[in-house]
């Protein structure tokens, strides 16, 4: 079981988020944007955070660099969630200090199949 | 006297108290009527997210559950549901639209499209979009020519999510009558995908021959390369030569550019000589694309060029080209080229 934050503007895709890696038996917490999102790391200091790219304020990009500069948070995995599926967004993710990416619209299964592959890699 | 002040002094307070009594009333039934709603909403969202997600047994259940809805209950479950379809893929998608076919959603969705008011008409098209039904497809190709243009625009979309490429030349059609779906046309031709493309080459065909509008025609040749469509380069060179139609030829340079194709290069270089600036700017972008280092010296030239977005384009491409692409750069007294250097030395250091 690993603590997962979901940061998502659209509340229809953190139920759908939320239901399916609680299902896998993660304690997970869903926020509305990306300043939440850190917060919430800065709390529960969760083991993986998922987090949408365009959100109002500060969105996924921005909430993965501040994550980077917090020398506690520095080493959390991050799965962005983007409806940009063009190479040079996927490039920005990375440089921004993502781990890996999902595009919209996702698959439950694969997103969960992505979780577990980050979460095992972070542990090893 | 005084007693009708008092009678009068009395009834304005028993009104007042009246008033305030039943404004709170109201308040707390609308609070009342909003947390039933919010709660009914919960419900019927778990139920939902159960039988996309849940283990097989329960799932069934669930869905047997969303089956058995009739009435407002249903209707809260349909609008639930596609406001979730577009947002997925896979074996829970698929749950999804089963489920709504099921119970009859696309022949709602039909009714909605058909419907008076233009929010339920385009609610009816997004509707149909989501279910992807081909079925729907002529009452669809009907929308494009709804004189609301949130329905011609849903109906666009929704004709993408559908992919029948039969929808391509309609679709272009309503640019050429609305040019704000330019767009929208170009994400669905995007999401039709390579089955949308013999119908592009034969309408580009038909552009070379026959001068149709120009932005139709220039949509035709983008559409083009976001496809991929690699055997259309040769129709695409043809149609970067036409010089009767502007803009046919600037789309047909950007799409050449998409698609990468090594037969380009020599008539994307004459093209850098054209009189048209915009030419010379999508050609140059095109070359960086194409990605042959070979054209690095020559196209070094076109740093000087009088028109100062095409340098800037020149040097964008030269940096694109890599090594050939750099030396060129440094070699050149151009201001973008300059420029492009900082931005070199910027992005990688050094």
């Amino acid at each position: 079981m690993a603590r997962i934050v979901v940061a998502d503007d659209d509340a229809d895709i953190r139920d759908l988020v939320g239901f399916k890696l609680r299902q896998a038996g993660h304690d997970v917490e869903t926020v509305e944007d990306g300043a939440a999102a850190v917060a919430a790391a800065q709390a529960v200091r969760p083991d993986l955070l998922i987090l949408d790219v365009m959100m109002p304020g500060m969105g996924g990009l921005d909430a993965t660099r501040a994550l980077r500069l917090d020398p506690e948070l520095a080493r959390v995995p991050v799965i962005l969630l983007t409806a940009r599926a063009q190479e040079s967004d996927i490039e920005q993710g990375f440089g921004a200090g993502a781990d890996d990416y999902v595009v919209k619209p996702f698959s439950p299964r694969e997103l969960a199949s992505r979780v577990a592959a980050v979460l095992a890699r972070s542990r090893a | 006297m005084r007693t009708l002040v008092w009678v009068l002094l009395v009834a304005l307070l028993v009104a007042a108290v009246c008033l305030v009594v039943a404004l709170f009333g109201l308040r707390l039934g609308r609070e009342v009527a909003d947390r039933r709603r919010e709660t009914r909403h919960g419900e019927v969202r778990d139920v939902i997210l159960t039988a996309l997600m849940g283990e097989p047994d329960e799932a069934a259940r669930a869905r047997a559950d969303l089956r058995t809805r009739s009435g407002r209950g249903w209707d809260e479950v349909e609008d639930q549901a596609f406001a979730m379809v577009p947002k997925i893929k896979g074996d829970s998608h698929d749950a999804l639209v089963t489920l709504l076919l099921s119970k009859g959603a696309a022949a709602h969705a039909s009714t909605l499209a058909r419907s008076r008011s233009q929010v339920r008409r385009a609610r009816g098209a997004h509707r149909l979009g989501a279910l992807a039904q081909s079925d729907a497809v002529s009452l669809l190709l009907g929308l494009l020519h709804d004189h609301a243009f949130l329905v011609r625009r849903t109906a666009v979309r929704a004709l993408g999510q559908v992919g029948d490429p039969i929808a391509v030349p309609p679709m272009l059609d309503a640019v050429t009558a609305d040019p704000r779906l330019s767009r929208d046309v170009l994400a669905a031709i995007g999401r039709t995908g390579s089955a949308a493309a013999p119908m592009l080459r034969r309408e580009l065909l038909r552009t070379l021959s026959e001068p149709v509008d120009n932005r139709r025609a220039a949509l035709t040749a983008v559409g083009l390369g976001v496809l991929g469509d690699v055997s259309a380069a040769p129709l695409l060179t043809v149609s970067l030569e036409d010089r009767d139609q502007p803009g046919l030829a600037v789309a047909s340079a950007e799409a050449l550019g998409s698609l990468g194709a090594p037969e380009s290069v020599e008539p994307l270089l004459r093209a850098m000589a054209d009189a048209d600036p915009d030419l010379r700017v999508a050609a140059a972008r095109a070359l960086g694309s194409v990605g042959d280092v070979r054209v690095a010296p020559r196209l070094a030239g076109s740093l000087r060029d009088r028109h100062h977005l095409t340098s800037r384009a020149v040097a964008g491409a030269l940096l694109r080209l890599g090594d050939p692409g750099l030396l060129a750069l440094r070699a050149s007294p151009s201001p973008y080229a300059a420029e492009a250097l900082a931005v070199h030395r910027v992005r990688h250091g050094g």
